[in-house]
């Protein structure tokens, strides 16, 4: 166990002297394990988990889920999505930012990486809050929160990394999902709310709505039916979650030629992207796997787990430490590395803890339910100083607006992370109910 | 994080670079988009086939591993090149100029040992491969190429890992 919390040491050191994660991983992890095992099973442990992991079929859907989120990006659907939110949200105070987490909402069911949905939403939303004349703050907190559900709402990449490292099944990981994303959503509108309540003048009154195109129509109808055909699709069982990506992706390709104004340039563009976006999750995927391999050998999650029941705590005491030690993580270390080097040490707990009676009694629901927690604490993570990945998202794209006050704009909204990650650690229902009632 | 990274899609190949990168990102590039297409279209073909045709692709998960194996390598150097590693670079924008560059540096030769080794693993995997005739189950493809195939694009990437050992502390 020493060697593992050595080698953590070492990664962070490595990390912090800005080594790409995926490297960093792989080369603590290799000299890790050779130097617990020996040079010549190293060597062959690494060529076989870089073909291996290449090889694996269940991680297809990662560059296909990644490509239809692209290619819906390049499609303009999210103005759809924008206009449709504003027409039902937009006479409210504070209505425009509200109108843009619902739309980050509703892009992320079809979209499963978080910094996309920031990015697309930020090019649609942001100008007509400005033109209104909301703060730059409101403005862009409101998106960089609300596209941290594109994680949680499915599909999700992240789920699907857990579900790999887990063995749990990603059709019940993407339908826990589901209502914790919703609650997200309200949570973050009530934040609005309350902050434009307090502060008026962030968010000025805005005269009604714009009139609504039929592309825009177009775009709104296309999410929502995409959505329910992967759904329906996975839980029909029509396809398994892997087929999903595929037809979701060609189902994205027709509705970006459908929209118009899509050439081959612009589709050359968005495969490009889900290519290089694709390489640089595996090469994480395969550091982390290397890594892993050497804090496995070296006892780490047996040994604390050991150690945690020897200490016999409740169970929501374990959580919540747990939550703390994410939280921490989540202001230096990047969301898919933090999942892979975490995710493994922890989830062997999950058997372990003695919830009594109830739903996390089954081993496997509590796997679910943990699988939220964690997405919900990688979602924070996403907007907490100083690194969080959305607000970074959100900067480049508004070249003009300082750090600083994109983050003083989440701090409501990571508040209302906070509540929401206590509501669901005490609520697991809520994470579990739609799975048990499929 | 990345300031040059754009999540947003749809961006081309940027110009303005030398000859082999473009060339690199042109050839390297359509041979991804290829792949997704196949990766996406063999989906459907499958799928449509399976419920309307009750005649299920043979072969169709052994075809999807090898094209996803062969993208992911496809796009490495793509990715190296373009500097889409993640990297904290949270203590890096306070530290002075000189320390920044040790730490290009650093980061740039982790980057080229690593994808080295893995180049290097996988070349001697490929010939193993080759020398026990290792074909999949159903399809019966050999396997070799395509290890050979993922330890060139390796090692392309290390090369360009090192390349990038160069550049001075701009970002």
């Amino acid at each position: 166990m020493t060697e593992s919390l050595i080698g953590f040491a070492v990664l962070l050191a490595l990390l912090f002297l800005r080594v790409p994660i995926a490297f960093a991983m792989a080369l603590v992890g290799a000299v890790g394990f050779a130097l617990m095992r020996g040079w010549s099973a190293t060597w062959s442990m690494v060529g076989s988990v870089a073909f291996d992991t290449g090889l694996s079929y269940s991680l297809s859907v990662v560059p296909l889920f990644i490509l239809m989120g692209n290619l819906l990006t390049i499609s303009g659907v999210s103005h759809g999505l924008y206009a449709a939110a504003n027409h039902l949200l937009g006479r409210a105070r504070g209505g425009l930012a509200m109108a843009s987490v619902l739309a980050c909402g509703g892009f992320s069911a079809v979209c499963g990486s978080s910094l996309a949905t920031a990015a697309t939403m930020s090019k649609v939303a942001m100008p007509s809050m400005r033109r209104y004349g909301y703060a730059d703050s409101l403005a862009s907190g409101s998106i960089a929160a609300g596209g941290t559900l594109g994680i949680l709402i499915p599909p999700s990449v992240v789920m699907i990394i857990y579900g790999l490292i887990t063995e749990s099944d990603i059709g019940k990981l993407f339908i826990a999902g589901i209502l914790p994303g919703v609650l997200g959503l309200l949570f973050y509108v009530a934040a609005i709310a309350v902050v434009t309540r307090l502060k008026p003048e962030l968010a000025p009154k805005s005269e009604g709505t714009e009139p609504f195109s039929a592309r825009e129509r177009l775009g709104v109808i296309s999410v929502l039916g995409l959505f329910i055909l992967i759904m329906t699709g996975i839980y029909g069982g029509f396809f398994t979650p892997t087929e999903a990506a595929g037809v979701g992706a060609a189902a994205a390709f027709v509705i970006a030629l459908a929209m118009g104004g899509v050439g081959p340039r612009k589709l050359f563009g968005a495969c490009l992207e889900s290519a290089r976006t694709t390489a640089m999750i595996f090469a994480i995927v395969i550091g982390a796997e290397i890594f892993s391999n050497f804090v496995n050998f070296a006892g780490l999650p047996d040994g604390l787990a050991i150690w945690i029941t020897d200490l016999e705590l409740s169970p929501y005491l374990v959580i919540l430490g747990i939550v703390v030690i994410y939280i921490i993580l989540g202001c230096v270390l990047e969301s898919l590395s933090m999942i892979l080097l975490t995710v493994p040490v922890f989830y062997p707990l999950m058997y372990e803890l003695d919830f009594g009676s109830g739903l996390l009694s089954d081993p496997e629901l509590a796997l679910i339910w943990f699988a939220v927690v964690v997405v919900v604490v990688t979602e924070i993570s996403l907007i907490s100083p100083p690194v969080g990945l959305n607000v970074f998202v959100l900067r480049n794209v508004l070249q003009d607006v300082s750090l600083g006050t994109i983050f003083r704009g989440v701090t409501p909204f990571w508040i209302a992370d906070i509540l929401r990650l206590l509501v669901l650690i005490a609520f697991p229902w809520l994470s579990l109910w739609l799975v048990e009632a499929m | 994080m990345p300031s040059d990274r754009d999540m947003g899609g749809g961006g081309a190949p940027p110009s303005g670079r030398p000859l082999a990168f473009r060339l690199m990102d042109w050839s390297l590039g359509t041979c991804c988009a290829l792949l997704l297409a196949g990766l996406t279209g063999l989906t459907m073909v499958d799928v449509i086939g399976r419920y309307w045709f009750d005649a299920p692709l043979s072969g169709a998960f052994e075809l999807t591993q090898l094209m996803l194996c062969a993208l992911i390598f496809a796009a490495l150097p793509l990715t190296t090149a373009a500097g889409e590693h993640i990297e904290v670079d949270l203590f890096y924008s306070r530290m002075p100029r000189p320390l920044k560059r040790a730490v290009l540096i650093l980061g740039a030769g982790v980057s080229a040992l690593v994808l080295g080794v893995i180049a290097w693993r996988l070349a001697l995997h490929a010939i193993r491969l080759a020398h026990d005739g290792a074909v999949t189950n159903a399809l019966s493809v050999p396997l070799s190429p395509l290890a050979w195939f993922a330890a060139l694009l390796a090692a392309l990437s290390a090369a360009i890992a090192l390349l990038r050992m160069g550049r001075g502390p701009t970002v």
